[in-house]
């Protein structure tokens, strides 16, 4: 038996113990879905307060609060994913394959995605073109050029999945993403330059573009991986 | 990525070790794919994967690729 006393027993039982590693692993597994958890309500909720006709300060801080849980959101789930990933990587080739089909199959997916986020967003630009456009419109705008990010990200390997397994980023991927990223450069240069004469033609009509030539851009670095990762698999 | 001038003897190296491509892979590690795509001559390996896949099959680089003349 150990000292009983009050002393012996704080030095005994915090001082000395241990944690065990899955109960701390399991606090880090929670981290992740907690902080997007947060997240979304941050978002919904400041969605909702500027939806619901708020001005002035209120309407300030709701926009905050909204983009604050965008940016939480957005980290709680890439810390989830990354901490799957990590927690079952124990590299096996085939597992490798696996995960291999799986970003493929996110870099046809999610550009399909963006696009449809796109086109519902034209009715939220115009709104906020003409000064009519509420928070809601805002963020309906902001919402398939932040998504259309993670394509372009997932392609460069920063990922959570890739991240937590280097041996994906090996150099026939490098060679795939140079090639991927040199057409989405092109895309995007091509559709800023096309965005600009129309802008100076009609301002309304640039701003339009801007969304669309992000979206196609960021697809095209995505579709282009895709390609060519099922061209590899023929060999 | 492929150079019509790169020979490689990369699979019947592997075939004679007994390995599978996955097995391979694991040994030089990279992905399965990439160890397909340089036996079929599609991707060009650098010096280091080149000689990270001798080192796994026991042989010289020279022994796996060649230059067709």
């Amino acid at each position: 038996m150990g000292d009983m006393s009050p002393q012996g027993y704080f030095e005994e039982n915090i001082l000395t113990r241990s944690v065990p590693p899955s109960a701390r692993h399991g606090a880090r597994r929670l981290k992740g879905p907690i902080l997007a958890a947060v997240g979304a309500v941050l978002l919904i909720g400041g969605a909702v307060v500027g939806a619901s006709g708020a001005e002035g300060d209120a309407a300030s801080a709701a926009g905050v609060a909204a983009g604050a849980g965008l940016v939480l959101g957005l980290a709680g789930l890439f810390m989830a994913r990354r901490r799957d990933a990590g927690c079952a990587a124990h590299g096996d080739t085939t597992r490798l394959d696996q995960l291999q089909k799986r970003r493929t199959r996110q870099l046809v997916i999610y550009p399909a995605i963006m696009l449809g986020l796109l086109a519902q967003s034209f009715g939220s630009l115009h709104a906020c073109m003409v000064g009519e456009g509420r928070l809601v419109d805002v963020i309906r705008v902001l919402l398939p050029v932040l998504y259309g990010w993670i394509t372009p990200l997932i392609v460069m390997g920063w990922d959570g999945v890739t991240l937590a397994n280097r041996e994906l980023d090996d150099e026939l991927t490098q060679s795939m993403r140079a090639r991927s990223m040199i057409l989405a450069f092109v895309v995007l240069m091509a559709g800023a330059t096309i965005a600009l004469m129309l802008g100076l033609w009609n301002p309304a009509y640039g701003v339009t573009a801007l969304p669309i030539v992000l979206a196609v851009g960021g697809a095209a670095a995505g579709l282009r991986f895709a390609w060519l990762d099922r061209e590899a698999e023929r060999g | 990525m492929g150079d019509p001038r790169l020979g490689s003897r990369l699979k019947e190296a592997r075939t004679a070790a007994g390995l599978t491509q996955a097995a391979l892979a694991e040994k030089a590690r990279v992905t399965r794919k990439t160890v397909n795509t340089v036996e079929n001559g599609v991707f060009v390996p650098s010096t280091v994967l080149a000689l990270e896949l001798a080192r796994a099959l026991d042989t010289t680089v020279e022994a796996l690729f060649f230059l067709k003349d």
